[in-house]
């Protein structure tokens, strides 16, 4: 199965939290901090909704436990979605 | 044998007029079935059209109401009303009209549950959304 890219899962992303109006793609660094105010400032029920979206795009589960590591950037969400993608 | 009214099985604290659930039909650990008599006019509402946000609110009430009763024990859960996404019209129920509103879990996340919610008349589906709740209730709220 071919990888997922950062840049798709980051479309992903801005589609599933409807962000795409409030950022262009660019605006979001691939390696940047999603939850925080340092970063997109993010929240638990985006990360619920984000859960969903892998769930029902790639068939990969992210657990709660998981979370804050899977979810810090884009960049991990695609690694996460590429080691456990069958 | 008939099922029994919502108020009389549940303790969600809506009353009439605003309480938008009359019984519950069907309740798994997945999914719950609740139903919703609209009144005629001249009974206590004395709307043409029952408003379409007020589907909302029954699938709110609807997705609290299963969430207090999904863990099967006697003893109901509490929770919050955490968010509400991904609404969509697509009709209108009249006076008299009886509603189904269907209620399924989609995901859990730690404390949050997600739920999709549906509200039916007459074999057609008028409205449906998304709906977060936060298990229990937190110290600050």
């Amino acid at each position: 199965m071919a990888e997922v890219s950062p840049e798709e899962v980051r479309e992903l992303l801005l589609e599933a939290l409807n962000l795409g109006e409030q950022y262009e793609p660019s605006e979001v660094p691939l390696d940047g901090q999603l939850f925080g105010d340092d970063g997109l400032g993010l929240d638990s029920l985006d990360a619920l909704q984000l859960a969903v979206a892998l769930e029902e795009h790639y068939q990969v589960t992210v657990n709660k436990d998981d979370g804050p590591t899977v979810f810090r950037s884009v960049q991990t969400i695609a690694q996460h979605i590429n080691a456990h993608q069958t | 044998m008939p099922s029994p009214p919502v108020g009389a099985v549940l303790p969600i604290p809506h009353q009439p007029p605003f309480l938008f659930l009359t019984r519950l039909e069907e309740s798994g650990p997945e999914a719950a079935l609740f139903s919703y008599e609209f009144p005629r006019q001249g009974d206590s509402f004395s709307l043409r059209m029952f408003p379409e946000l007020l589907t909302v609110e029954a699938m709110a009430q609807a997705a609290a109401a299963f969430h207090g009763l999904s863990d099967g024990s006697e003893q109901t859960e509490q929770g919050l009303l955490a968010s509400v996404d991904r609404v969509r019209f697509s009709g209108q129920a009249r006076p008299g009209d009886r509603l189904t509103i269907k209620i399924r879990r989609k995901r859990v996340f730690g404390e949050l549950v997600m739920l999709d919610g549906e509200v039916w008349v007459h074999h057609r589906m008028i409205s449906q959304a998304e709906i977060v709740v936060r298990r229990g209730i937190p110290e600050s709220a």
